[in-house]
Formats: C-alpha cells, structure tokens, sequence
C-alpha cells in the first residue's frame, strides 16, 4: 500500500463528494444550497490541486489540468455567491443562485473526470 | 520522410565525411540528468502548501461559526470571516470589520494568529531548506549551464578536461577572443574556470565527458560548435569523448590527448583529427631541433602564445651518446625518436640511483617526479658541464626553481599540447602553414624566419585570414576589375605607401590550392584568401584599406583620390581632361 495514493485518493474522491453534495437540490433554491458545503468543496479541491504538483508523469499532468479547472470553477462559483449576498442589493435571489450552482455543477463534471483518471491510473496499475 | 526543419540548420553545413562509422543521423542526446528545478520545488512544497491552507480553512470556518456580540448578533458570514482571516494570516492584522467583534471572536482571531505564523515559519523553513538542498543546487547549477549553453551565439570550442593543458588552451582561445564551454569532473577546476580571471564568464560544468548527455548539454548538438577537445589526463575518457563525436557530430573537428599506443590507434579508428601524444611528440620536437634547429624554432614560435620573443637555438645539441633517465611510457618514447633520429640512447631507470652521464653529450630527466629530475639534472651538470639538459615538468609548482636552474630545454607535456591543439584550431590555413614548416628544409625555414622577423619584428605575430569577396573586400575588388592588384600592394600603408606594413604573407589560398608564402608581385583575383601574420594593429590598417576605395586605389598607385563624392567629381574631370584614366566613373555594383 502506497500511502501517497491513500491521501491523494482521499482529497480527489472528498472533492468530488462535497462538490456532488452542494449541487444536489433544486437549482434556484438558495434554502437547499449550503455555503459551507461550498466553502468545504473550494478547500478540498485547493488541496487536491496541490497534491498533484510535482508529479511528472502524464497521467499526472492530465490529473493537474482537471483538478485546476475544478477549482478555478469553484471559486468563480463562491465569488458569485460573495456578489449576491453581500454586494448586490437585490440579496440573494433565485437567479443567482441558479447560477452559482450551475457554475459548481460544472467543477462536478471536472471533479467526475478526475475520479474516472484515478479509477484508470488505478485499474492500469501493474507492479514492474 | 526526413524532417526537413533538420536540413535548415543555422551554422555552417555539415561536412560529409567519409570516415564517420555512423550509419544512421541520431539527434544529440540533451536531457538533463538530474530532475528538473522546478519540478523539485513544487514536490518538496506540496505539505507546507496543504498546512498553510488546511490552516486557513479551518480559522475561516471556525470565524464564521463564532457567535456575535450584543451589539451585532449576526456571525459573521464566510465571505467575512475569509476576509479578517486573510489579513489576519498574512500580517497579524489590522482592526476588527466589520464591526467590534464579541470575545468568542476575539479568542479565535488569537487562535489564528499564532496557527497561521507558525503555518507559514514551517513553509518558509521548508523552502530555506531546499534551497540549501545539494540536489536542488546542483539541478539549478545545470538548467543555468544548459541554458546559457543554449544562448551561445557564436562559434565555441567544447573543451573537456581543465587541467593543465585544458586551461592552457582555454587561455589562449581566450587571447584569439573566442568562446569556449568548459566540462570537468571536478567541481574545484571548475570553480578555478569562474575565478580564473577571464575576460567574459565561460559556461563550465563539473560532470564528466563520458556521459553523451553532458557533452549533448554541453553543446555538441549546437550548430555554433566548431570542436572539441579532449583533454583529460584518462585516455579512455577521451576515447569515449571522440566516440561520441564521431558518431553523433561526425562534421565537428575533434583533438584529443593520448598517452597510450592502443587508445591512439582506437581513437584514429574513430576518425579523431588529431591525437596528440605529448611524450612522443617532445622526442620528435628534440629530433628536429637537433637536425632542423631553424626549422624547429620557426614553428615552435608560431606555435607560442602572442607576444612571445623568438626562441634562443638550442645550444650544445649535438650527436652522440644520450642518456635518457626516465620511467613509465615516457622513456620508451623518446628513445624511440631519438634512435630513429640515428642517436646512441642509453635509457636508464631513476629508481637505480644517479645516472652515470660521462661521455655523454646529452641528458634527459624525464621522471614523474619533479624533485627527483632536478636531481638527477643538478648531478649531471656537475658531472659534466658542457652536457645539454632537458629535464621535464610535471607540474608548475616548481617552476622557480627550474627557471633558475636554467636546463637547456624544459618539456611541460600540457604546454606542448596546448600550443599544438591552440594552432589547430586557430585555422586550417595557420595549421597548414605551420606544417609546412615543419617539412620544408632548414635553409627555407631560416630564409622564412628572418624575413618574417623582418616584417613584424620578433614577436609571436598574430594571423588573420583575409578574403577577397564583396563582403569583406569590398574596395579593393572594385579596383580589380579594371586594375591589377597585388599581395605587395596590401602590404602598404595607406598614410604613406612607401612604407610596408608590419605584416608577412603566409599563405595564399585560391580555389582551394594553397600556395606558401607568396612573393609580393603576386596579383590577387576574386576569390582569393589570404592568411596573414602580423601586428595586431597593422592588421586592423590592412583590414580597413579593403573598404575604402581611396585607400586601395592610393596603395596601388599612389594616386590620391578625394574620399567625398563632389570632389571625386572634379577630379575625375580635371584628370579626364588630362587624358589621364580612372575606375571611379563606373558604377558600383
């Protein structure tokens, strides 16, 4: 057992887990979106981009690219939600929440693709 | 298919050769051998980054749970907590917003003080410690080599081996004002390369020569090396330095030293240039100063560094009995030169005491140890005063002292290489000059020798070759087309053409026929290269008059010609109404 693929796959899936919960529920529904289950999903992934740094394989490199956009994705999705509930006078509204939660929805399907990576990486693993 | 980004390469078009056991064209190896910098940093800064913001993440998260004050009920949100947290983290903060916060706050901005500060001190630590890290320095000490290697911009000399000789020969390309790279595998020689008080810095790394990698990060595949030089003092190093040369680079000039029969003849199989032997070179030198003493002097002078004085003859180099004191291959050598040179050698072991030098007419110390010369050369001068002396250096520590007990001859085996591999790569043209000095008869020599002294004084001159074509002659080829032109009249001074420049013509070089020497009524054509020797200064007059029409006009003829375009004018008027005639009219091309 490598411990650097158990801590690696541990950020990876929880990224991917806490994404899924938040954009889980109805999207226009700001009562159904928890910003701390945002909030957990932009640390998680930040942490997850970081552990692929350094990793020279391609494989690696691939695994960088969908973590960064992930979290770039993420993070424009919490500067919306900074926007609507604390800039916009209008407040939170349906509308934005709709969109926060779509652009969240969007690191999903980076985080997905990551999970596939890892699954690959791990099913194509032979000890030589 | 071939890639044709290949066919255009920058530098001059590789030369086939025939000699090159390459079958097929592989790339020049580059890759370093180590990680790369980078890479290094961001896998040793992985943990300090996850502290950092594992740290920050948590505080945040805790602020934005810490209940309010009577005041301002509300907690504060995430995006507020972020906020105080950044400021908090970064720089120990700087007031409470955005309101008074209530005491849960307060302790928990505490907390976060001293969390994030020692976050932080723990990354800082980390990135001090790699940046002291051996592995990262080495990488960063090779990515800067490579990339300034990469950046050469001009013709360079790969030298591999900064000993002795490579330092020698470093100083002398130094002095012609060329660029070389330098490779050792020592680590100090490479440092003494940085504080060895050059003119420019010199890219030197300290890997070995074995490795094709290195010699490919070195620049063997960069289209502005000329040559190598493999000059390390392990023969099989380099064997393997000309092996990679020729299979990979079989177009680049490659000299290697050799002290070993065998390896010299592995090193000819792979078509190295020239393999220098410096211990079977000295007896062949020593030959010829015996038999050839003008001859000898000539080259080893042209062969000396600039500004050196003439070399005194030889004195009290006679035939005879020769007694050569010497162990290892360097003994064996040099009796065999001198015997075949018809000498009655008596070779001798240092290990069996003082040698017996009565009835000799010469001596040779020639152990590999300095001290152990000295003495036997000191026995032998008491012995018998009227002996020649030749006692060999091995290393410069005790030059005082042999300099003041003044042998008649002192053989440095890397000086020796130095000088030859220097003159090689100076030019083909100067090599071949030198070459035919060597085999021309003594008289010629002498004649040759007094008539460059002559000419340029007695000083080492330095030699610059001069081609005539519109791009580096381009007077003097508008004045050929109608005019004869000659080697004597380039010779002249363009203030006053009755005096000669300090200048010698070595050799003439047309349509790839060399011709020695050639006599000053010698008219030049297009297309002609000249190799000259001379004065630096002189040189630099010779070089401007090819540009100037005036110029070459005024040494050809004596004719004074206006330089601006008006007066041009009216003189070609004034001397075409005294039915005088000039080139000047016809348009340039």
């Amino acid at each position: 057992m490598n411990l650097e693929k158990v801590v690696f796959g541990f950020f990876v899936l929880l990224a991917a887990t806490l994404n899924f919960g938040y954009v889980l529920g109805d999207i226009d529904n700001p009562r159904l979106h928890n910003v701390y289950e945002l909030y957990a999903a932009v640390v998680v992934n930040i942490i997850a981009t970081i552990l692929k740094f350094g990793d020279r394989t391609q494989i690696g490199a691939v695994h960088l690219a969908t973590s960064l956009v992930a979290t770039i994705q993420l993070i424009i999705a919490a500067l919306v939600w900074i926007w609507a509930r604390h800039i916009d006078p209008a407040g939170l509204t349906g509308e934005h929440m709709a969109s926060v939660v779509s652009i969240a929805a969007g690191a999903l399907l980076a985080n997905i693709v990551s999970i596939v990576l890892l699954v690959v990486e791990t099913v194509s693993y032979r000890r030589r | 298919m071939a890639n044709l980004l290949q066919l255009l390469r920058r530098g001059k078009p590789a030369r086939i050769r025939p000699d090159s056991l390459r079958r097929i064209r592989v790339e020049v190896p580059a890759e370093p051998p180590t990680t790369d910098a980078a890479f290094l940093v961001l896998r040793r800064m992985r943990t300090p980054l996850v502290v950092v913001v594992s740290v920050f993440a948590a505080m945040t998260f805790g602020l934005s749970l810490m209940p309010g004050s009577v005041e301002n009920p509300e907690r504060l949100s995430v995006f507020d907590s972020f906020y105080v947290i950044s400021y908090t983290g970064l720089t120990i903060g700087y007031g409470e917003v955005p309101h008074a916060f209530s005491y849960a706050q307060r302790i928990w901005v505490t907390l976060t003080i001293y969390a994030s500060v020692i976050a932080w001190s723990y990354s800082l630590a980390a990135l001090l410690g790699l940046a002291s890290d051996h592995t990262f320095r080495q990488s960063i000490a090779l990515q800067r080599f490579s990339r300034r290697v990469r950046r050469l911009q001009s013709p360079f000399v790969l030298v591999v081996g900064y000993g002795q000789a490579g330092e020698a020969v470093c100083r002398s390309l130094e002095d012609q004002g060329r660029d070389f790279v330098v490779l050792d595998v020592d680590q100090t020689r490479i440092q003494q390369l940085a504080l060895g008080g050059y003119s420019s810095d010199h890219p030197g790394y300290a890997a070995s020569g074995r490795d094709p990698r290195v010699l490919g990060l070195a620049g063997l595949g960069h289209d502005m090396c000329e040559a190598v030089l493999a000059l390390t003092d392990d023969d099989e190093t380099n064997l393997s330095v000309v092996m990679s040369v020729n299979l990979l680079r079989p177009e680049l000039m490659v000299i290697a030293r050799c002290s070993d029969r065998e390896k010299a003849q592995q090193m000819h199989d792979f078509a190295a240039d020239v393999v220098i032997n410096p211990f079977d070179r000295y007896g062949a030198y020593l030959v010829m100063a015996l038999r050839r003493p003008s001859g000898f002097r000539l080259a080893s002078w042209l062969m000396s560094p600039r500004g050196s004085e003439l070399p005194d003859r030889l004195e009290h180099l006679t035939d005879g009995h020769w007694v050569v004191c010497a162990d290892g291959s360097f003994g064996f050598e040099v009796v065999r030169d001198l015997e075949s040179a018809g000498l009655d050698v008596l070779l001798v072991d240092p290990a069996d005491g003082r040698p017996d030098v009565s009835g000799a007419v010469g001596f040779i110390a020639g152990a590999e140890s300095d001290i152990v010369n000295m003495a036997n050369a000191a026995h032998a001068r008491i012995e018998n005063d009227e002996l020649f002396i030749a006692v060999r250096q091995n290393s410069t520590v005790n030059e005082a002292p042999l300099r003041a007990f003044d042998p008649d001859s002192v053989f440095v085996p890397t000086e020796l290489l130095a000088r030859e591999a220097v003159a090689r790569i100076t030019s083909p043209n100067y090599w071949s000059f030198i070459d035919h000095v060597l085999h021309e008869d003594d008289e010629w020599d002498s004649q040759i020798m007094d008539e460059i002294v002559a000419a340029v004084g007695d000083e080492t001159p330095v030699s610059t070759k001069v081609d005539l074509d519109y791009t580096h002659a381009p007077a003097a080829l508008r004045f050929m087309q109608t005019e004869k032109l000659t080697v004597g009249d380039l010779l002249r001074d363009p203030d006053d053409r009755s005096v000669r420049l300090a200048v010698y013509p070595a050799v003439l070089v047309r349509l790839g026929r060399r011709t020695f020497t050639p006599p000053p009524r010698t008219p030049l054509q297009e297309g002609d290269a000249l190799l000259l020797l001379g004065r630096e200064d002189d040189l630099a007059v010779l070089q401007s008059t090819l540009f100037h029409d005036s110029a070459v006009e005024y040494v050809a003829t004596g004719r004074d010609v206006a330089t601006a375009w008006v007066f041009r004018q009216l003189q070609e008027w004034r001397w075409r109404r005294r039915g005088s005639r000039s080139r000047l009219s016809r348009p340039d091309r």
